[in-house]
């Protein structure tokens, strides 16, 4: 019976203890507000961080009075500026994907027979891949660079030297079709697009 | 009989939170009223907006019930109002007529005491919001509450205004300070360089090499970091800011490096022939997070630095194309039929939540604690930028008025 007891009690303690609430902070409340009338305030010295001495102020401010409004750099604009050839069509791609469909691979036939006989062998072929505005940025960059890749080999097996070839990733920055986030729309932006540097 | 007794007793003695189920019981927070100084009343546009930043600071930080009716009285009155007496606490506050100053002083009303008081100054007056920001996080700081210091910290994004144009931003987390560090052209994926948020990253889409340069906030020299065909990102800095996860694709091929920015040498960290991207330092650094496309589709993985096995992190979803990380935890967008929603997890249990629940969200970031998040929200035409503190469950949005987000920073 007391052995009873006694296991009755340690599990009671254990409980109690395991059940305890878990308080991330506890808060000083104490409510002795004066009833009625005004508050006075007396400045100084009671709790926690000690004022800031005087009119002495903290400069919470990292920058500069000349920081930002685009003052740092305008950025450099491309020096080659990249043409389409009449005749070079664009090619697209389903959703998610950069391999290139049978429809489209008597397109990049038709582009590489017109490369080879426009390039000058100083002229660099310069293939862009898109995508559409789904997904994240990031992986749309990556996404659009397998595209552009996948048509570089297509370039390359219909005979284009890879040297004069340049690939670049647009993501989703230079859509065909702005009017709408529709399918039909959407399907306009995953595209290739190639065009020719001098 | 002792042993059913024993048993029934202990039923309920062991239960486990799961990760980060850190909730603050509405009676544990601070009731607080704010005065304003009505002498500096109304000088500037930014008189009655610093009110609203003030109170949205202290709801934000979770740990305040604040009235939100402004009152106005004697900055320097040793008086408080009687309404105000069944409140913990009172800020008075000034904001002076400058736009650049501002004074604070936190009564405790049981016993009438100033405990904090300090006056804070900007630059500029456009950054007046880093004010409030400042005055309550050491307020937060001073009545023993967990710390809240990103909320003075600067985020930094890319928006896209046109076809292949974008501008570079910096702002206070709630979008009442912005402002354009840098325009002209494409110019991408801006990263912090360091915790102080002195310099930055971003890569160049102007010339035919995508090129990562590093600008110093306090010079505005840009010095140029590397060239990639292709594309090129900065996607993590290490939080002594000596290495840099880049995604590259030197073939063509996206893959995930690290430089050492010092020395400028690259190691290659993934070998997929697909897409490996937005690498994330994860625990101790030694480990990254990432996205690859490895089974078909986005999905979440980690490996270790240095180690050729790769794990699968993301325990929901299967088109999961952006992720952040800090310490074990996990967050990544899920794009679900006509929605992308935000989700948080661990890399080593299989613990997930949904953060979010409609329209389309994405690019998720912790704050240097790891206690609050971070997102863009696309929703009906419109970009906000959405918070939400893990710990208290308070959020908040704020909506850009144009253009759309391309990446951001904090």
């Amino acid at each position: 019976m007391r052995r009873t007891i006694l296991l009755t009690a340690a599990t009671l303690t254990l409980i109690m203890a395991g059940c305890a609430q878990k308080k991330i902070r506890t808060l000083d409340t104490s409510t002795n507000v004066p009833q009625g009338g005004t508050t006075t305030v007396s400045e100084g010295s009671s709790t926690v961080i000690p004022a800031t001495g005087g009119g002495s102020y903290q400069n919470v401010d990292p920058y500069g009075n000349g920081t930002g409004n685009g003052q740092y750099t305008t950025g450099d604009y491309s020096v080659d500026t990249p043409y389409v050839s009449s005749g070079i069509q664009n090619i697209y791609f389903q959703t998610d994907q950069y391999a290139i469909t049978p429809d489209q691979l008597g397109i990049v036939s038709h582009n590489a027979k017109l490369l080879k006989q426009g390039l000058s062998s100083s002229s660099k072929v310069k293939i862009e891949g898109h995508c559409d505005a789904s997904g994240t940025d990031e992986y749309n960059y990556a996404l659009g660079l397998q595209r552009a890749k996948a048509a570089k080999d297509a370039l390359m097996s219909n005979g284009i030297n890879p040297t004069q070839i340049r690939l670049v990733s647009m993501g989703e920055s230079s859509p065909e079709c702005v009017s709408s986030s529709s399918a039909e729309c959407y399907a306009k932006n995953r595209r290739v697009e190639f065009k020719v540097i001098r | 009989m002792r042993y059913i007794l024993f048993f029934v007793l202990t039923l309920n003695l062991f239960s486990f939170d799961a990760v980060l189920n850190i909730e603050k019981d509405v009676e544990t927070k601070t009731t607080l009223a704010i005065l304003e100084d009505a002498s500096s009343a109304g000088k500037t546009a930014n008189h009655s907006k610093i009110f609203n930043i003030l109170v949205n600071d202290l709801e934000m930080s979770g740990h305040f019930i604040v009235d939100k009716e402004l009152k106005r009285g004697n900055f320097d009155d040793p008086l408080l109002p009687v309404e105000l007496h069944n409140k913990e606490y009172v800020l008075k506050y000034r904001y002076g007529a400058s736009g650049t100053t501002l004074n604070v002083k936190l009564i405790r009303v049981a016993d009438a005491t100033a405990v904090f008081q300090s006056n804070y100054s900007v630059n500029a007056m456009e950054r007046y919001p880093f004010l409030s920001h400042n005055a309550v996080v050491q307020i937060n700081k001073t009545l023993g509450y967990e710390d809240i210091s990103w909320m003075k910290r600067n985020i930094i994004f890319s928006k896209y205004v046109g076809s292949s144009k974008s501008e570079i931003w910096i702002a206070d987390y709630t979008l009442n300070f912005a402002s354009i560090v840098l325009r002209g052209g494409l110019n991408l994926f801006p990263k912090w360089a360091n915790e102080n948020q002195s310099a930055f990253y971003y890569t160049s889409y102007n010339k035919l090499l995508p090129t990562l340069y590093r600008v110093d906030m306090a010079t505005g020299s840009r010095k140029k970091v590397v060239s990639s065909e292709g594309m090129l990102v900065a996607s993590d800095v290490s939080r002594d800011g000596s290495r840099v996860l880049l995604t590259m694709a030197p073939n063509g091929q996206p893959d995930i490096y690290e430089m050492n920015v010092k020395s400028g040498s690259k190691k290659r960290l993934t070998t997929f022939t697909g897409i490996d991207v937005n690498g994330k330092y994860i625990g101790d650094e030694s480990q990254i997070a990432f996205v690859s496309n490895r089974i078909g589709r986005a999905n979440i993985y980690t490996k270790a630095i240095g180690s050729r096995s790769v794990s699968r992190a993301a325990r929901y979803g299967n088109n999961n194309s952006s992720c952040d990380a800090f310490g074990q935890n996990l967050l990544y967008s899920v794009k679900e039929n006509s929605a992308t929603n935000i989700y948080l997890g661990s890399v080593n249990s299989s613990y997930v939540r949904p953060l979010t629940s409609n329209g389309r969200n994405s690019l998720p970031r912790f704050s240097t604690n790891g206690k609050v998040i971070l997102y863009i929200k696309q929703k009906a035409g419109r970009n906000s930028i959405g918070y939400m503190n893990l710990a208290t469950k308070k959020s908040a949005l704020f909506s850009m008025i144009s253009g759309k987000i391309q990446s951001i920073d904090w």
